[in-house]
């Protein structure tokens, strides 16, 4: 059954087309959700909010957009909502630890996914927000831009400033260069 | 000349070097190679795959639907999916209580046995032990479940301690026991769509994915070799 015959049947009601829509498409939600809000229990709290949102809203739903258009655009913004009022999180500046390695062994390859989502957990919140949505979900500066309430230069900037950091995290422990030193050119 | 900026060399990700960084990149091989280390990266997390809810996210937010009125109140005596009754969740719980109890049990007072290799499988018990209290809330039978969750996972972690590091087997154990891990998981969690309060099911779902955890926290504070 396609997306649309989903919908028309989740409109009204249908619980099995319910959850066959969210099954199709709640890795995807997580995923978003998830990265933006850096912690499993946040998570899954703002992807089950951007559900009811989008099945509140379902009846209204005319597919002027795609709904996987749509239904990611909810999904971020439920995560965006949510990290605002969790102030705790607001501004915290995360320890910059090498924490990674490895993934020139058959076992780096294994585990490089989850070296970089533990890496994309140690960013502080808006750049973590930022490199989300532009390196990981393709949204443009000007998108990203809209949905942060920041000019697209404010993003492109603080995404230069997590992909440095991403890669300072990242970069092996016992790689000593500092990349402040002067070139011997 | 000094090197580029780590944010000067992240812009040029996506952007044309001016002449002077273009002029630059072409003498200095560090500039360079940290360049080619952010395009890695940068492709890498283009590339990262969805991640699955929990397991139970969807029963949780159906009930929600419910109490929101979104959907309708169940038929009664519907099993086909959805909401269990209390008692039936807590039923679930205590024996999922039980079988990691169990499980962390023998797989920690098997000790020395283990290192045979002729069989790293937890033992299960499916009984519950006598000491095990019987939970009477759904929120007491979470914390028993996350309680026994612990304790298999310290027993776990003294047990991988007492065999020590392995060697010599050719290709790398831990990434074949990884995506071993991975696939259990994943079998579980499809499997779990069908069956959610299944309690046999939940453990394998349970177990294998602390296992994964375990694993992913201690490969990411131990190993040394570059990632990419």
């Amino acid at each position: 059954m396609d997306d649309a015959q989903l919908i028309e049947r989740a409109r009204s009601g249908d619980a099995v087309a319910m959850r066959d829509l969210y099954r199709r498409y709640s890795a995807h939600v997580y995923a978003v959700v998830r990265r933006i809000a850096g912690e499993d229990a946040l998570a899954e709290d703002w992807s089950q909010e951007a559900w009811i949102r989008v099945f509140r809203a379902l009846p209204g739903f005319r597919g002027q957009a795609k709904f996987s258009t749509w239904l990611h655009r909810v999904a971020v913004n439920s995560a965006l909502q949510g990290r605002r009022k969790v102030m705790r999180h607001a501004d915290r500046e995360v320890q910059l630890q090498p924490v990674l390695a490895a993934a020139a062994s058959p076992r780096g390859q294994v585990f490089l996914r989850a070296r970089l989502e533990r890496a994309i957990e140690r960013l502080p919140d808006r750049m973590r927000q930022v490199l989300v949505l532009h390196d990981v979900e393709g949204y443009t500066h000007e998108e990203v831009g809209d949905m942060l309430g920041v000019t697209a230069g404010t993003s492109k900037s603080q995404l230069f400033k997590a992909r440095a950091r991403m890669r300072e995290v990242l970069r092996p422990v016992r790689d000593d260069s500092s990349g402040a030193e002067a070139c011997h050119i | 000349m000094p090197h580029l900026s780590p944010e000067e060399i992240a812009r040029l990700v996506d952007e044309t070097p001016s002449p002077a960084e273009a002029g630059h990149l072409g003498a200095c091989a560090d500039c360079t190679d940290a360049l080619a280390d952010l395009r890695r990266q940068t492709a890498a997390l283009a590339a990262l795959p969805p991640i699955d809810p929990p397991a139970r996210a969807w029963s949780r937010l159906e009930a929600r639907l419910r109490e929101e009125g979104i959907l309708a109140a169940p038929a009664p005596g519907r099993a086909r999916f959805g909401v269990a009754g209390r008692g039936g969740w807590m039923a679930a719980a205590a024996v999922v209580s039980a079988f990691l109890v169990g499980g962390a049990s023998g797989f920690a007072l098997r000790g020395p046995a283990a290192q045979s290799g002729e069989d790293t499988l937890p033992r299960v018990s499916t009984s519950p032990p006598e000491s095990l209290a019987s939970p009477s809330s759904v929120e007491e039978a979470e914390g028993e479940v996350r309680v026994a969750e612990r304790r298999y996972l310290n027993a776990l972690e003294q047990y991988n301690r007492m065999l020590g590091p392995r060697a010599g087997t050719g290709a790398d154990p831990w990434a074949a026991r990884f995506a071993a891990l991975e696939s259990i998981v994943a079998s579980a969690r499809a499997a779990l769509h069908e069956a959610p309060y299944d309690p046999v099911i939940n453990g394998y779902y349970i177990n294998a994915s602390a296992q994964r955890d375990a694993m992913i926290r201690q490969i990411s504070t131990e190993d040394a070799d570059p990632w990419y």
